[in-house]
């Protein structure tokens, strides 16, 4: 915690933090952890709505970040490696849920999904009742979608990151980022559509 | 719903539809959070996967002396089988296999004997 709270007030660079960590100084890295939280926690966010969810991946990225950290290279920013790591936890995680979800539910039409019943009950349009329904709606469109095409398209559109980036992220080529971006998009449209959120 | 702010409007990029109902307001307000002393948890549990291991370590080196008389008695004990079975004409594996195809009446003229 006191390296911490000195990682906040002095800005310890990166690199150092790293070296120390690799040299057997374990509390340098919660440095890291506190400089990064942030970063990961939104961006671990926008796979999972749930609470518990979000903070077990960020915890994940950070441990296998610990763990890797002997294979850490100082050619590119420690923020890009962990960026990486980061996806690859979140698809992961996609991936564990799409799997459990395969073997002991249905496809989904039997959740419950009120978000148009909210939307419609919403008086006023620009209230929060409104703007949660549709998030709401998005959200459930979004966990219709492959790992692949998510993690894409949250990149791409959420994250506003480029396709170039993407591909450096995922480990996947460009053309693949755009064609499963594109698919997403596709898919989205037109769960969003039958909901009646868009209109095609 | 046509009217509705969280539809797209006409020639709106999806994205931007996206990151204007996905915005951050609803992501943020889990994010603080979760933020609250999220590096302690994080520390805790790696010096709890750190001490898990090394506890593993020391588990294993505390057994190894313990080990190694039970898996040498346990490979005399499998050599002698092996030597019993194949080593002479009816080894304990053989004699199993005779008393199994054996009709009843001749076991218990054997346990008799």
């Amino acid at each position: 915690m006191a390296v911490a709270m000195v990682v906040q007030e002095t800005e310890v660079p990166d690199e150092h933090l790293v070296q120390q960590t690799l040299e057997g100084n374990t509390e340098a890295f919660s440095g890291l952890i506190l400089k990064y939280k942030r970063r990961i926690l939104t961006m671990a966010s926008r796979f999972s709505r749930d609470a518990h969810t979000i903070d077990d991946i960020a915890q994940e990225v950070f441990i296998r970040a610990f763990q890797k950290l002997p294979q850490f290279r100082a050619t590119a920013p420690f923020e890009h490696w962990l960026s990486r790591i980061a996806v690859r936890c979140c698809y992961d995680h996609l991936r564990w849920h799409q799997r459990r979800h395969l073997l002991f539910f249905s496809s989904g039409e039997g959740e419950a999904d009120d978000s148009l019943d909210r939307l419609a009950r919403s008086n006023d349009q620009g209230g929060q009742e409104a703007r949660e329904a549709a998030a709401d709606a998005i959200h459930r469109a979004l966990g219709k979608l492959r790992p692949k095409e998510r993690v894409s398209v949250t990149l791409l559109d959420l994250e506003e990151r480029s396709v170039r980036e993407v591909a450096e992220l995922t480990g996947w080529s460009e053309a693949n980022v755009k064609v499963k971006a594109h698919r997403a998009r596709q898919k989205l449209k037109k769960i969003l559509s039958q909901k009646g959120f868009l209109d095609l | 719903m046509k009217n509705n702010p969280h539809t797209p409007e006409s020639g709106e990029p999806f994205a931007k539809f996206l990151r204007k109902n996905l915005g951050d307001s609803l992501e943020s307000q889990t994010t603080d959070m979760l933020e609250q002393s999220f590096e302690v948890r994080t520390m805790a549990r790696l010096r709890g996967m750190e001490s898990a291991g090394n506890n593993f370590w020391s588990f294993l080196d505390q057994l190894t002396p313990k080990l190694i008389p039970a898996f040498a008695m346990a490979g005399v004990l499998f050599l002698g089988l092996f030597w019993a079975e194949f080593g002479s004409n009816s080894g304990p594996l053989t004699f199993a296999l005779e008393l199994e195809s054996a009709p009843t009446q001749d076991i218990v003229a054997f346990l008799l004997e």
